[in-house]
Formats: structure tokens, sequence, C-alpha cells
């Protein structure tokens, strides 16, 4: 089966400057995929080439299985886009914003109560958007881009701006979303985010795609060839995982005095480090 | 073609609600016609002596075209595109799959619905005989339309509702510039070609009586002349704008 988005060699410049470079991945249906990097990393040129708003320079780009060019308007209604900067009508309530999304997207809105109290908006859906917080902006324009069910869903770091409440309800909408089919793009610089949602990611740094994979599989790939015990006495054991290593944790079992064991795996944030040398 | 019916249609109910619910917006639409009343009733007098009543009928039957139409299309076209874009509300519709032909083409025909009420109550408040009224509201509309088209380019253009208000000012001094007319000598008559110059003639002449005369054709020729070249402007920068905006 062939993927539902996928990038191949893909490059582009603004002027002289190389914003994405030879740019290649791709997404299966139904799957959570993270695109990870620091700002100006190109995460959001990338979402801006997927969604029509920008033309590559070079390389391929399929969506739905056909080359973006010949992408219908009838595939991107089956798309919803939260960018960076979405807004909806300040002078309108954020009910009345996504009536009037749902009337765009030919949709009834049936659902629209239902997709309020999912994100805790019920209760101020007739409050004007002028008189939102950003957290509730944010979590009203992420409904906007849902009101008509997509199956491919683009999220340009959806939970910035949000309070840990709120950014844990939007992740469990997620999880819920895409376990019911809808495949996820999501950007972001938080590593924590794209391990909890993610089942892979990409690590972009200056426009290039340094690792992609599953978050485990990259914490795995650049683990440190370690294990570490806790002992009894207050000790805490470095020792490498050879045949050394294995006498060193069977000593620290037999005598009784190991409280834990653990191998020395570096999360995602690490990875980054490692894999650019460069800070978030 | 459903689709597209579908969302201009949404974008139309949105934008009619804007136009009640924006205040400047409101104030603008409103301004016409505060306007008329203040000079029917305040300078009535004043003016009536000095250049008669019939005089004064015709400056307020050109005034209320050339106000409304200047107004209302800088507004509710050029300050209201640009809103949009500087709010980021744009983007987000063309990320909901809407296409700059379906905003473009709801911001004009609410543009043009709105200059045709504040024509009509502008024709009201001036008092002039009631049988006249749908053709100046028609007058009114299709003498807009050049204005129009060029307030939805400019709005394209303005990057914030701040440039719009720049950009603005080449729709004011084109679309009143015929009220000046007869104050400078010689500017009369080349007025008259102006994008707004054949509407205010078709609405001096309808105030005469003269409308259905022989004397109607070349400033009717000259307003759809306006319209045609707006239109094949439009068509041209359209494009270009919209791609790089």
């Amino acid at each position: 089966m062939s993927p539902l988005l996928s990038m191949e060699d893909v490059s582009l410049s603004f002027k002289e400057k190389r914003v994405l470079d030879h740019l290649a991945f791709q997404v299966e249906r139904g799957e959570c995929f993270g695109f990870l990097g620091p700002s100006g990393a190109g995460k959001t040129t990338t979402i801006k080439l997927l969604t029509r708003q920008l033309v590559k320079d070079s390389g391929r780009i399929t969506l739905f299985g056909r080359p973006i060019e010949h992408a219908s308007n009838a595939d991107y209604e089956r798309i919803g886009v939260l960018s960076d900067t979405s807004a909806l009508y300040e002078r309108m309530s954020i009910e009345d914003n996504l009536r009037f999304y749902a009337k765009i997207r030919g949709v009834t809105g049936n659902n629209l109560p239902t997709l309020l109290e999912r994100m805790n908006l019920a209760d101020d859906r007739k409050t004007l958007v002028k008189n939102c917080s950003k957290g509730m902006r944010q979590r009203a324009a992420l409904l906007a881009a849902l009101v008509h069910g997509p199956e491919l869903l683009f999220l340009d770091e959806p939970t910035s701006g949000l309070d840990p409440a709120a950014r844990a309800e939007v992740h469990k909408m997620l999880r819920e979303l895409n376990d019911a089919g809808t495949t996820v793009f999501l950007t972001t610089h938080d590593m924590a985010e794209a391990e909890d949602l993610c089942r892979r990611v990409g690590i972009l740094d200056e426009g290039r795609l340094v690792a992609c994979d599953a978050p485990e599989a990259l914490r795995l790939r650049f683990a440190k060839n370690e294990v570490l015990m806790r002992l009894a006495d207050g000790r805490v054991v470095r020792t490498s995982k050879d045949a050394a290593g294995a006498s060193a944790v069977a000593e620290a079992l037999a005598s009784g005095g190991c409280l834990s064991i653990h191998s020395v795996e570096p999360n995602l944030e690490e990875v980054f480090l490692e894999l650019t040398g460069r800070e978030f | 073609m459903e689709a597209t019916l579908r969302k201009t249609g949404a974008l139309l109910g949105k934008d009619l609600k804007d136009v009640a619910r924006n205040p400047t917006m409101l104030v603008c639409c409103l301004l016409p016609v505060g306007f008329m009343l203040f000079y029917r009733y305040a300078f009535a007098d004043s003016m009536g002596s000095e250049i008669g009543a019939e005089g004064l009928s015709l400056m307020l039957v050109s005034w209320s075209l050339l106000f409304t139409t200047t107004m209302v299309a800088s507004m509710a076209t050029l300050t209201a595109l640009a809103e949009e874009k500087e709010k980021h509300t744009l983007r987000t519709l063309m990320l909901a799959n809407v296409s700059a032909e379906q905003v473009l083409a709801s911001r004009g025909l609410v543009t043009l619905a709105a200059i045709a009420v504040v024509d009509a109550a502008c024709y009201l408040v001036i008092g002039q005989p009631l049988e006249g009224l749908p053709a100046f509201v028609a007058i009114g509309i299709v003498g807009s339309v050049p204005l129009v088209l060029l307030s939805l380019l400019l709005g394209l253009a303005a990057r914030d509702q701040m440039s719009a208000g720049v950009l603005s000012m080449p729709v004011l001094i084109l679309g009143i510039a015929p009220m000046f007319a007869q104050m400078v000598d010689g500017f009369s008559e080349a007025a008259a070609y102006l994008p707004t110059g054949g509407m205010n003639e078709l609405g001096l002449l309808l105030a005469q009586g003269n409308l259905l005369t022989s004397d109607a054709l070349v400033p009717l020729a000259v307003t759809l002349a306006w319209v045609a070249a707006a239109a094949v402007a439009f068509a041209l920068l359209y494009k270009r704008l919209a791609r790089d905006n």
C-alpha cells in the first residue's frame, strides 16, 4: 500500500538560503508522525509545502498516492490544518466560528457539542473570540480544523501556549483521533510531546532530516553501552553491557545489595543533541 | 460547483453579518446617510439660496452616489480584506480549502449590497421622488464596480490595516473627484471620464428626468468602459497579488 504522504529528495530555497535540503520521508495511513526540530529548522515550511502554501524547487511530493501537483480540491477536503497562525474571527463567538467552518466544509456540525465538550469549551461556546484567552483560541482553532472529521491532520505546534491541563486534553484528543484512524502529522519542538504521541519521528536540523524512526528505536540507537546500578549502601555504579558488566551485575545481585538496575538510554532531546551537536 | 456555491454562500453570510458587527464598517456605511441628512437639513437654507432648490437637489444626488461608493468600497472591501490578512483569518480560510476567488467574490458582493442599501437610504433622506429609487440604486451599483474591483486588488496588496489606510487614498481621491469638478475650471469635462464620473453624470440625468434620453449614452459608455477596464486589470493583477500575499 502506498504511503498517505511522502517526500522524496525535496529541496526549497528562499533566495540564497536553502531552507529544505533533499528532504525524504513517508507517512503511512493511520500513523501519528512527529516532525521535530528547533525554531527555523524547516518544520513549518514543510507543512506549507504539503498544504499548497509554498511550491518546492525540486523533488517529489505525493499526497493520497498522487503527485501533489495533481492533488484536487476534493483531496484537500480530506485534510485538516492547524497552522502556527491559525485564527478565528474575533467578532464571532467560538460556536459561530465553528458553525461557519462546518458550513465551509459542507458538514452539518452535529458533532460540535461533543467537540466543544471534549475541549472544555462547552461553557464558553458563546464567548466572542476577542474575549478568549490564548489557550481557548488555540483549542477553538484546533476544533475548526477537526470539524469535518479529516483523514489527515496537519498540526503545527498544536500545544504552544497551552497550560498543562489544556495540553493534556489536546494530547488525549489527538490520541483518540489517531486511534480512530486519523493520520496525524505533527510538528513540535517539545520532545516529550513527540515521545508521548508519535509512532515515528523525523528530526530536522537546518532543513536536513538527520534521523527518522520510532522514538524508542532512536533512543536505543543512541543508548550508551552502560547499565546503572543503585546499591543499598547508596553508591551508584555504572557498568558496561558486556561480559565484565554482567559479572558485576551478577555480583551485586548475589550480594543482595542491589536496589535497582537501569540501562542508560537518552531521551529524544539528548538524541537531538547527539545528532546535531546543538541545543534547542 | 456545488462546493463553490456552498463556500461562497457561507462567506456571504459571515461577511454580511460583519458589516453590522464591525463598528468601523458600520460607521462608514452610516456616514454618507448622516452627511446627506446634514446637508439637506442644516445647509439647505444657506446653500439653497446660493444655488437654488434644483441645484441643491442635483448636488445632493451627486454627493450621495460619490460618498457612498468611495466610503463603502474602501472600507467594506479594502480595509476588511486587510483586516483578514492582518489577523490571519484569510490564511486560515485558505487552509480550509477556500479559494481566493471565493473570498473576493463574497467581499465584492457584500460591498455592492451595502452600497445598494446605503444609496437607497441616502436617496430617501435627500427627498427625491420614489419612482427614481430603483434606477438610482442600479446606477450606484454598476457605477461602483470599478472602485470595488480596485479596492479588492488593493486589499490583496495591503499587508495590514495600517497600509490599507494609505492604499485607500487613491480610491477616495478617484471616487470623490467628480464632486470637485464644478469648483475647478476645466476639470468638469475631464471629471466625467473618471471611474465614478459616468455614474455621477447618470445620477444627475436621473434627477433632471433625462435618464432615458440620448444624453445618457456617453456616461453609460464611460461607466461600462471603466467596469470592463477594471475587470481586465483585476484579471491581470489578481493572480500575482494573490500569490505574493
